[in-house]
């Protein structure tokens, strides 16, 4: 049981989760469909990341840099209460996030973004092209992958401080 | 530490292999939208399958073990193991690892035998725009960091 539990989904790989790379298929981890909690964490990012995505451009545009700092905490505090159970260290690089989704709301060309259809269905209808048997070869395909090219945060991440992290201010 | 020293190595060989083969992850070739991309046939499509389908069972054992190596990788150094255990236990790890990247790159190998040419250079130009896309991504985010 203790490596199951060492195996939960970071808030990191969660939001990738819930927030895919345009275009890009992306299958659930078999852990994913297998654990209650992770699944449930998983819906609630993709929460977040919807509400957070439905702004209107030309209302993000027109605005000044007290009411940008207004919106980015209220949607601190929106993913504040949709995680509420999480640890604190999350909220740190939410802001991060928080800014980065805003970001991306500025720069998307075309129609506003709150008319695009939401990253979440986006991952739905790439999840659709494959059964079931398929998304959990295809989830096996990208755990192997991951692991052997050593990127596994799990493996070593927990050995050593992250020196990054000492210089954004996170230790 | 000259067995630990072979063992990256040997890790670091396979992980240059895999860069040799570095296409879209997963069952791509189940994915319409890359089939279409590639012009993948279902003859194709059905003899990649049969490739995966022969090496799935071998994959499932090595990503287990590579996970339990890691474990006890992991176990070791939380109870400050003595110095020879986490190098034998890491010896382990990146033994595990490299069985899983080669059982990996030969199956790859074979897919692209199946493959033209031009079908294996368009997954890899696939996976490069993907990369790209991703990196400009990380990039936005780690720019919106700084903001703070």
């Amino acid at each position: 049981m203790e490596t199951h539990r060492a195996t939960h989904l970071t808030d990191e790989e969660l939001f990738a989760l819930a927030l895919p790379p345009a275009g890009e298929p992306e299958a659930l981890p078999p852990h994913v469909l297998a654990c209650a909690r992770c699944g449930r964490a998983l819906q609630e990012w993709k929460a977040a990341v919807r509400d957070v995505g439905e702004e209107d451009v030309a209302a993000v545009n027109a605005r000044t840099a007290a009411e940008w700092r207004a919106v980015e905490d209220r949607t601190l505090e929106s993913l504040r209460r949709v995680i509420p159970r999480r640890s604190r260290r999350p909220i740190v690089w939410a802001s991060g996030l928080a800014a980065a989704v805003l970001l991306a709301i500025l720069v998307a060309p075309g129609p506003p973004a709150a008319k695009k259809a939401p990253p979440a269905v986006s991952a739905a209808a790439h999840a659709s092209d494959l059964s079931p048997q398929d998304a959990a070869d295809d989830a096996l395909l990208r755990d192997v992958a991951r692991l052997s090219r050593g990127d596994d945060a799990g493996a070593w991440g927990g050995l050593v401080p992250d020196p990054t992290a000492v210089e954004e201010g996170r230790l | 530490m000259k067995r630990l020293m072979a063992a990256l190595l040997l890790a670091l060989a396979a992980a240059s292999m895999a860069a040799q083969a570095d296409i879209p992850e997963g069952k791509w070739w189940k994915r319409p939208r890359i089939a279409k991309e590639i012009g993948l046939t279902d003859d194709q499509s059905r003899r990649i399958e049969d490739i995966f389908v022969r090496e799935r069972p071998k994959l499932i054992d090595l990503k287990a073990n590579l996970e339990k190596r890691q474990f006890e990788l992991q176990t070791a150094m939380e109870n400050n193991a003595p110095r020879p255990e986490v190098e034998k236990r890491l010896d382990a790890v990146e033994n595990a690892r490299k069985d899983l990247q080669k059982t990996r790159v030969l199956m790859l190998l074979d897919i692209k035998n199946e493959l033209k040419p031009e079908q294996w250079e368009r997954l890899r130009q696939m996976r490069e725009d993907a990369k790209e896309r991703r990196n400009a991504r990380g990039g936005a985010q780690k720019g919106a960091f700084r903001m703070r």
